[in-house]
C-alpha cells in the first residue's frame, strides 16, 4: 500500500501541486519555502485528519489558504466579478490493492479508478448566505472567515471518512523543527510509542495506569489525609472535601508518562538524538503500510550521528513509503538518486521521468551533490571548466560587489559534454540558466549542438560569435588588451600571441590572477552578458 | 458446472439468521458483506453476531440494503451519470419524478440534484454500473470476497438486477430468505413487477437455470410443532413441506378454533400474542400486533383476528379467498411454537383444527 500522487490545491503554499512518488522511497530536494514542508504536511493531514497532532477542525485557520488565492479572490470580488470562494483539496491517489477497494472509485479531480482519499476545507453550504453578506465589501477584509467552511474528507469512493483508522495506510510525520518545547517533545515520542503498540499492549498501559491510581488512593496515608479532609467539612465548604487523582479521559496514560532514553528523561537528551530516536522509532513500527514522512532529516545531527541515521532509514525502511525532505547532499547521495523527487512549487520531475535516457543514467550515476547545486539556486551559471569558473566568480564579483552565490546565483562547472543534460533537468525544473561556453572556432556546430535550447525562456547559451577568439584565454585578450594581460599575470610579453600560448599553457594559474588582482579588467561580452 | 452462488430457500423457523451469522464468521478470507432489508434486521444481525464473539468481527461489515446501494455501488463511480455526489437517498412509498424522462438523469433519478430517489436507485446503479464499463461490479468483486443477502425475498424491481449483476460479475453470492414471507419490498418500481412477492422463486428458478445459482430448500423448523408447520405449509401447496424439530408437548398444542365468547377465557388460560391481518382487522379489546410487523419474531402461542378474506378460507378452506395475502397468513401462522388460534364463529371449518371450549 503507497501513495502513488498527490493532487493539491490551495494548500498554503502549494497553489497548484501534481506530483507522482515511488513506491519506496521518495527524497524531496528543493530550495527553500519550495513547499516541500507543505507537501509533508498535506500528505500527513489528508491521512490522518490531524494537523499539529490535533485534530484539523480544531486548527483550522484563515493562513491554510494559499495566499496568492485570496487575494485574488478579493481583488476579482472588489471588480465585482463573480468568483468561487476559495477551497483548499488535497488528494491522495493510492496504488491499487485489493484491500483498499472500499477508498475505490473514480470521484477525484483527475477522474481515475483508483483508491484514494480527499480532503477538502470548502464553504458550508448551509452558511452560504452569512458567507454572502461578510464578503459583500471586499474592501473590508483580507482573510478567508473560516467559521463559514467545512472539512470533507472523503474516499474516493465519495463515502465520508470519520477516523484516521479507517484508512489503512498508517502515516507518521516526523518534524523537530516544530516541537519548540519539551513538553511536545515527549508527547511527540508518546505518540510514535503508540503508534507502534498493539490494540492489547495500548489497552494493558492504560489499564494498568488507571489502576495505579486507584491504588494510590487505597494507601494509608493517603486515605489518613482524605480523613482528616472530610474533619474539615463545613468550615470551607458544606460538601466533603477529598483527595484524588483526574481518572478522567483528559487524563490518560499519554499525559502521564515520560520516556526515558538510557534512563535518562527524554527532554533532557539531545536535540539531534531525540530526533533521531524519532526516525528510528517511527521506522520500528510494526505495520507494513506505514508511511513515514520525515521533515529535513539532518536536523540538530553533527555529520557523523547523520550518517549513522540514513544508514538506519535505508537499511530499516522495508515495504514502507519513505518521504525525506532534504537541504543536504549527503542526504541524498546516501539514499540513491532514483529516489529524488525535485520539487518546486507544487511541480515535481523525478530523474526516471527525464525523457531522454542517457541524461537520466548520467544523473543516476553522478553524485547527486551538482545536481542538487542547481535545483537549489535560482539562477545558475554553467561554465566549461575550474579556470571559466573563477573568472565568472569574479567578473560577477566586480560587477555586483558580492560573490554569485550570496545572491542565488551558483556557477557550476560542468563538463562540457554534460551542458545539455543539466540544461534539460533546468528546464524540467523551470529554471533559469546561463551557459557560457567556448566557440571553439566552430559557431555553427554550436548553434547545432544547442539548437534544442536557443530562444527558449529561461535558457541562455552565451559565448562569442568571433571565430577567432575561440577560447576563453583569446576573449580575455580580445577584450582587455595585451598591457593589461601582462599587467595582471606581472609579465613582459611582446605580442599578443605569445601572451594567449602563455595563458593556455598556464591555464588555472591565468584564472587565478585573474581571480585574485587588484587590477581592473573587463570581462568579454559574452560572460558579460551571463552574469548580467 | 453448477454455481457457487446459492439461494437457500429457509422454512420459518428454521433458524436463517443464525446460520447466516455463523456463515460469515467463519470466513477468514477477506471481507464478507452480511446485507439485510430492514435496520432492524441489521440489528438482529448485530445481536446474533455479538453472542458468538465480543463484538462484530472486522471481516464482517453489517449494512442494510440501501446503506449497501448508496455506499458501495451508487456513489463510487456516479460521476459518469450525474455530476453532483450522492448525499442521500429520498424515500418515495409509490414512483418517483414519473414524468421526468429516463435521459434527463438529474431530474428522473435525483431530488434537488443530490438526494435519490429510492424507488430508482438500484436503476442508476444499472445504469451506471453500463456506463462505466462496469467499473462498479469490478470495484465490488475487489471489496468483498463473500456477499450474504438475507430476507432475499423482499427484493423488487430492479435489485433483482442488481443481484444479478452481482451474479454475473462472479462475486461469491449467498441469497437466503424464504419467498413465502415476501411481505415488505423495497421499493414499488414498475421493472420486474412478475417476479414481486413470492412470484420471486420464479426469477430464482431463471436464475438456476442459467447456471448463476443453486437454489436450496431448508425445509425444517425449529420453531413450530409439525400440525403447525403443516397449516404454514397449506398457504402454499406447490412449496416442499416442511419437516419440525420441536417435539414439545404442553398439553395445547396444534391449531386451533376459538369462538368470539371463548377468547377472554382462552386468553386468560393461555396467554396467547394476539395478531391481525391490518389495523382494521377488529379485534375487540385485545391489542394486537399486525402480521407484517410479527415477521422474524417467535411467540409460544398465537391468537389470530381473521380478516374478511381469512374468514372466508376458515369456512371453505378455499386459498382463492386469501390469494393476496397469503404471505402474512404463513408469517402470523409461522409465529407459534406450540399453538395457533383462530377466532371463528362460523359452525363448520374446513381447516383441520380443533374447536376450543373452555
Amino acid at each position: 500500500m503507497f501513495i502513488e500522487q498527490a493532487v493539491i490545491e490551495n494548500y498554503r503554499c502549494l497553489k497548484k501541486a501534481n506530483v507522482m512518488f515511488n513506491k519506496n522511497m521518495n527524497v524531496i530536494v528543493g530550495n527553500n519555502e519550495c513547499g516541500k514542508s507543505t507537501l509533508l504536511e498535506a500528505i500527513h493531514v489528508a491521512l490522518t485528519g490531524q494537523l499539529n497532532g490535533r485534530p484539523l477542525a480544531i486548527e483550522l485557520h484563515p493562513y491554510l489558504f494559499n495566499l496568492d488565492l485570496v487575494l485574488e479572490y478579493f481583488e476579482k470580488r472588489k471588480q465585482g466579478e463573480a468568483v468561487e470562494p476559495p477551497r483548499i483539496l488535497i488528494e491522495l491517489y493510492l496504488a491499487n490493492d485489493a484491500s483498499l477497494a472500499k477508498f475505490k472509485g473514480n470521484n477525484n479531480k483527475l477522474g481515475l479508478n483508483q483508491p484514494g482519499v480527499s480532503l477538502a476545507i470548502e464553504l458550508n453550504p448551509v452558511l452560504a448566505d452569512e458567507f454572502a453578506q461578510y464578503v459583500s465589501d471586499p474592501a473590508e477584509i483580507q482573510t478567508v472567515p473560516i467559521e463559514y467552511y467545512l472539512i470533507r474528507w472523503r474516499s474516493f469512493s465519495e463515502n465520508d471518512l470519520s477516523n484516521s483508522r479507517e484508512i489503512p495506510l498508517n502515516a507518521t510525520l516526523i518534524d523537530a523543527s516544530t516541537i519548540r518545547n519539551n513538553v511536545a517533545a515527549s508527547r511527540y515520542i508518546v505518540d510514535i510509542v503508540k503508534e507502534s503498540l498493539s490494540s492489547k499492549e495500548k489497552v494493558d498501559l492504560a489499564l494498568t495506569y488507571r489502576l495505579m491510581k486507584h491504588r494510590f488512593l487505597e494507601q494509608p496515608k493517603v486515605q489518613t489525609i482524605n480523613d482528616a479532609l472530610a474533619e474539615k467539612k463545613g468550615k470551607i465548604s458544606e460538601k466533603a472535601i477529598s483527595l484524588s487523582l483526574d481518572t478522567s479521559a483528559r487524563a490518560t496514560w499519554e499525559a502521564g508518562i515520560m520516556p526515558h532514553l538510557d534512563d535518562i528523561p527524554l527532554p533532557l537528551v539531545g536535540k539531534g538524538e531525540q530526533n533521531a530516536v524519532k526516525i528510528k522509532l517511527a521506522l520500528e513500527t510494526s505495520a507494513n503500510s506505514n508511511i513515514v514522512l520525515i521533515e529535513e532529516a539532518e536536523n540538530h545531527l553533527s555529520y557523523s550521528g547523520l550518517n549513522e541515521l540514513i544508514g538506519h532509514i535505508s537499511e530499516h525502511a522495508g515495504d514502507r513509503q519513505i518521504f525525506i525532505t532534504t537541504h543536504s547532499s549527503f542526504v541524498l547521495n546516501k539514499l540513491g538518486v532514483e529516489s529524488v523527487l525535485l520539487f518546486q512549487r507544487g511541480e515535481a520531475i523525478r530523474l526516471d521521468e527525464l525523457k531522454d535516457k542517457t541524461t537520466r543514467d548520467y544523473f543516476m550515476k553522478l553524485p547527486g551533490h551538482d545536481t542538487l547545486r542547481l535545483i537549489l539556486s535560482k539562477r545558475s551559471i554553467l561554465v566549461e571548466g575550474p579556470s571559466d569558473e573563477l573568472i565568472v566568480q569574479r567578473a560577477y564579483h566586480r560587477k555586483h560587489g558580492k560573490m554569485p552565490l550570496e545572491q542565488g546565483v551558483d556557477v557550476i562547472s560542468v563538463n562540457s559534454l554534460a551542458f545539455k543534460r543539466f540544461l534539460q533537468i533546468a528546464v524540467a525544473m523551470k529554471k533559469e540558466a546561463d551557459v557560457v561556453t567556448d566557440n571553439d572556432g566552430k559557431v555553427a556546430d554550436l548553434k547545432k549542438k544547442y539548437a534544442d535550447f536557443l530562444g527558449t525562456d529561461r535558457i541562455s547559451i552565451q559565448y562569442d560569435d568571433d571565430e577567432d577568439a575561440s577560447t576563453l584565454e583569446p576573449q580575455l585578450m580580445k577584450k582587455n588588451g595585451l598591457e593589461v594581460i601582462n599587467a595582471i599575470l606581472d609579465t613582459a610579453f611582446a605580442d599578443e600571441k605569445a601572451a594567449i600560448d602563455h595563458m593556455i599553457a598556464n591555464k588555472s594559474a591565468t584564472a587565478l590572477r585573474f581571480f585574485e588582482t587588484e587590477i581592473e579588467w573587463q570581462a568579454p561580452d559574452y560572460i558579460d552578458r551571463a552574469i548580467r | 458446472m453448477p454455481s457457487a452462488n446459492r439461494i437457500v430457500i429457509s422454512a420459518a423457523g428454521g433458524g436463517k439468521t443464525t446460520r447466516v451469522v455463523n456463515q460469515a464468521l467463519a470466513s477468514t478470507k477477506g471481507v464478507t458483506a452480511l446485507i439485510t432489508y430492514t435496520r432492524n434486521n441489521v440489528r438482529e444481525i448485530q445481536r446474533k453476531a455479538v453472542e458468538c464473539s465480543p463484538a462484530v468481527p472486522p471481516h464482517i461489515e453489517v449494512v442494510s440494503w440501501y446503506t449497501f446501494l448508496l455506499r458501495e455501488l451508487a456513489r463510487p463511480y456516479r460521476s459518469v451519470l450525474h455530476k453532483q455526489r450522492i448525499d442521500g437517498i429520498h424515500w418515495v412509498e409509490g414512483k418517483s419524478a414519473i414524468y421526468a424522462a429516463e435521459a434527463n438523469t438529474a431530474e428522473h433519478y435525483f431530488l434537488n440534484g443530490d438526494r435519490i430517489y429510492s424507488d430508482k436507485i438500484a436503476k442508476f446503479i444499472c445504469a451506471c454500473n453500463a456506463a462505466s464499463d462496469g467499473a462498479i461490479m469490478g470495484r465490488l468483486k475487489e471489496r468483498f470476497t463473500h456477499i450474504i443477502i438475507d430476507e432475499v425475498q423482499d427484493m423488487a424491481g430492479y435489485d433483482l438486477d442488481v443481484l444479478e449483476l452481482i451474479l454475473k460479475a462472479g462475486i461469491p453470492l449467498t441469497l437466503v430468505g424464504d419467498h413465502r414471507q415476501a411481505i415488505l419490498s423495497t421499493n414499488n418500481s414498475p421493472k420486474n413487477k412478475k417476479f414481486a412477492g413470492p412470484a420471486i422463486i420464479k426469477k430464482f428458478e431463471l436464475w438456476q437455470k442459467d447456471s448463476l445459482v443453486r437454489v436450496e430448500y431448508e425445509t425444517h423448523t425449529y420453531r413450530c410443532n409439525q400440525a403447525i408447520a403443516d397449516l404454514g405449509d397449506s398457504f402454499f401447496p406447490e412449496e416442499p413441506k416442511t419437516t419440525s424439530r420441536n417435539t414439545v408437548v404442553t398439553g395445547h398444542d396444534g391449531v386451533f378454533l376459538v369462538a368470539s365468547f371463548d377468547v377472554d377465557e382462552y386468553v386468560k388460560r393461555f396467554s396467547p400474542q394476539a395478531l391481525r391481518y391490518n389495523a382494521k382487522t377488529s379485534c375487540g379489546k385485545y391489542e394486537a400486533m399486525n402480521f407484517g410487523e410479527a415477521k422474524g419474531l417467535t411467540f409460544s402461542r398465537v391468537l389470530i383476528f381473521p380478516h374478511g378474506g381469512a374468514k372466508s378460507w376458515l369456512a371453505s378452506g378455499k386459498l382463492s379467498h386469501i390469494e393476496k395475502s397469503a404471505t402474512r397468513m404463513y408469517v402470523a401462522a409461522t409465529r407459534a411454537r406450540h399453538s395457533v388460534a383462530f377466532v371463528f364463529d362460523g359452525k363448520t371449518s374446513a381447516i383441520p383444527a380443533s374447536r376450543w371450549t373452555p
